[in-house]
């Protein structure tokens, strides 16, 4: 595999472990307090656990992709490990560092109620 | 679980300190080799395919090596960009020799143990090598460890609404603990794999009843068998003179890139019964930069006729258990993979020394501060964890210090580097006791002093600094250059927010205490 495609593949693991810890930290109200103010919108938390999840998911993809699975057992973990630790002192020291990351979550929240209404609008499916 | 995890952390804490601190290193040992040995600082690009064994090894070999000799080479690689071979001499001396692989040319490197032979070996049996009784230490801390990891899931009462947790504005008793279930949390899979794999790299120390109960004592034939090793006599063999090596690691690539479809080469070569007819030649896949397993395959062949004698390729459970060898060896060309190791090695190391600072933060908050028992476990937390970092740091100024020619009371001079490591430590225990609670940040200072010290000294000592470093693409000894710079940096901000925290009660600027939750802690 080409130079480029490693590191851009790196990049994209890291990113994503990063960015599913902030929305798993994001999901915890003390969290969201410290980061938005105030209490995060119904759903949300449950909202953000799963996106959060997802992101580390496609995290192991990455890895998976750039080494194959043998070395991706090693990397993805430890990547998460990297990755948690950063979140947690982002919270602690800037917390505010972490708000970009809450834009994910109102596009998710968009998506799925977009989702939602076109489940109720399908015939057949009045009831809901 | 609670009395568990309390009293092994603290009797193993300063013993476990040091094995996590010497593994971490031990992750950058070839890096810290170049640093500490000028004359291996070159690059080597090419996979170890182009080195030609008939010219530059066997000539040598054939005069210099005791007949019946078993001898080893390793193939150079990125990481270690040399060629190296290791045989008894004709006054029956085990005798390595470096070669660079370019022209063949000899290395005549420093006289020093460095990270490969020092902390690597200290970091599995601490230096202690009569009756094996480092290993054992190593393998009982090991086990302590996994007990302190499961015990400690079982006692920390909220791990996930806790994972992301860091209050550095709370009492100093407060933010150690979450720094302590912090560091814990988020690589417990990583302690937990590289706690396991290290015991079972060791398992023919540890649990040899199984093999001998089934090879009736015999150890080579369980080699023979686990590793794909061939025993043959060693009985009065004729003299016979073998004409080539190259041409078994040119059979051994063919063979393995056939098998698997993509480029292999052996890295490293054993030949059994050197200069005899029952000489073999042992071509191994034994740290192969690309993949994670350790001597998957392995090819003998018998050194005078060349036919193969055995060709083996390890079989599931074994190649689960090389999977995991590996794991521990991190021997592989993989640059994210071994800085994520360090940063999670060092996590280990905040763990242990946050685990013991918690204890005595415990005690000294219900007015036993100056109980013996703190008193004592304070020193000895100090000397185990800042005081080893300082040896090392003496350890790696001695290498730059002391003339080539040094000797002391028969000791010579990579003899003296180690002495100089031992001594620095037990002193950094007697100024801990001394100094008590100041301690921590005299000895910060020490840590910053003597990593500015060490850069310097390179400069000095070799006309290598960090941009020219970095432009001739010698990245190991750029990085460990900033590594220094880093541990520098660390240890003055660590010594300046101390003396704050002695004057406000916490680590932080905004100090404040929540009675509640202090309650709910206790």
């Amino acid at each position: 595999m080409s130079v480029t495609n490693d590191a851009l593949f790196l990049f994209l693991a890291a990113l994503t472990a990063i960015i599913g810890c902030a929305l798993l930290a994001l999901s915890q109200s003390r969290n969201w307090r410290e980061v938005i103010g105030g209490k995060p919108p119904e759903l949300t938390p449950r909202l953000a656990k799963w996106t959060g999840w997802i992101f580390i998911f496609a995290s192991l993809v990455f890895c998976v992709l750039r080494d194959g699975g043998s070395f991706a057992a090693i990397l993805w973990p430890l990547l998460f490990a990297v990755g948690a630790l950063s979140v947690a002192m982002l919270l602690a020291y800037r917390p505010s560092c972490l708000k970009p990351v809450s834009a994910i979550l109102a596009k998710a929240a968009a998506y799925e109620s977009r989702l939602r209404a076109q489940e109720l609008s399908r015939p057949g499916n009045k009831q809901g | 679980m609670n009395w568990c995890h309390t009293w092994f952390g603290i009797a193993l804490g300063g013993l476990l300190f040091a094995i996590f601190w010497m593994g971490t290193l031990t992750v950058v040992d070839s890096e810290i080799d170049q640093w500490m040995k000028p004359e291996l600082r070159m690059t080597f690009d090419d996979g170890g395919g182009s080195v030609i064994l008939d010219d530059l090894v066997l000539p040598r070999l054939q005069g210099e090596a005791k007949i019946g000799s078993f001898v080893i080479i390793t193939l150079p690689k990125k990481r270690e960009p040399f060629l190296e071979y290791s045989f008894d001499n004709l006054e029956g001396e085990r005798t390595s020799v470096k070669l660079n692989p370019r022209d063949g040319t000899y290395i005549a490197e420093t006289e020093s143990e460095a990270a490969s032979d020092f902390f690597y070996s200290f970091h599995y049996m601490l230096h202690i090598r009569w009756n094996n009784i480092g290993l054992w230490l190593v393998g009982f801390s090991s086990m302590a460890m996994l007990v302190l990891i499961v015990s400690g899931i079982f006692i920390h009462r909220k791990i996930f609404a806790d994972f992301f947790t860091f209050r550095p504005w709370k009492a100093l008793r407060r933010s150690t603990l979450d720094l302590h279930n912090l560091t814990s949390v988020v690589a417990l899979p990583f302690y937990f794999f590289i706690t396991v794999s290290g015991l079972l790299i060791l398992f023919m120390i540890f649990l040899p009843w199984p093999i001998s109960a089934i090879y009736s004592g015999d150890d080579g034939a369980f080699r023979d068998d686990y590793f794909g090793f061939v025993s043959l006599s060693e009985e009065n063999p004729q003299a016979a003179e073998m004409q080539s090596l190259d041409q078994y690691l040119i059979q051994a690539a063919n063979i393995w890139t056939e098998r698997t479809g993509s480029p292999e080469v052996a890295d490293v070569l054993y030949i059994n019964n050197f200069g005899t007819e029952n000489a073999t030649v042992t071509a191994r896949q034994l740290f192969t930069s690309k993949r994670v397993e350790v001597g998957k395959e392995t090819l003998v062949f018998d050194a005078i006729s060349g036919h193969i004698l055995k060709d083996f390729s390890a079989g599931p459970a074994r190649h689960a258990h090389t999977w995991l060898v590996g794991l521990h060896y991190i021997q592989f060309d993989h640059w994210p993979l071994r800085w994520l190791y360090l940063v999670c090695g060092l996590m280990g190391c905040v763990m242990i020394a946050t685990g013991n600072l918690f204890w005595m933060r415990a005690r000294i908050r219900t007015g036993r501060e100056q109980t013996v028992q703190v008193r004592v476990i304070r020193a000895l937390t100090v000397g185990a964890v800042s005081g080893i970092i300082i040896a090392t740091g003496a350890f790696l100024i001695a290498n730059r210090l002391l003339p080539a020619e040094a000797a002391l009371l028969g000791n010579g001079r990579a003899a003296l580097e180690i002495w100089a490591f031992f001594l620095t430590w037990i002193s950094t225990f007697i100024h801990a006791a001394v100094r008590d609670k100041a301690a921590w940040r005299d000895q910060c200072w020490v840590i910053a002093v003597l990593g500015v010290s060490a850069i310097l000294l390179n400069w000095i000592t070799t006309g290598d600094h960090i941009p020219a470093m970095i432009s001739e693409g010698i990245w190991s000894v750029a990085s460990m250059d900033l590594i220094l710079l880093a541990g520098a940096l660390t240890a003055i901000w660590a010594a300046l927010r101390l003396k704050k925290s002695e004057t406000t009660g916490a680590f932080s600027k905004h100090v404040q205490t929540e009675p509640s939750d202090e309650a709910q802690a206790r």
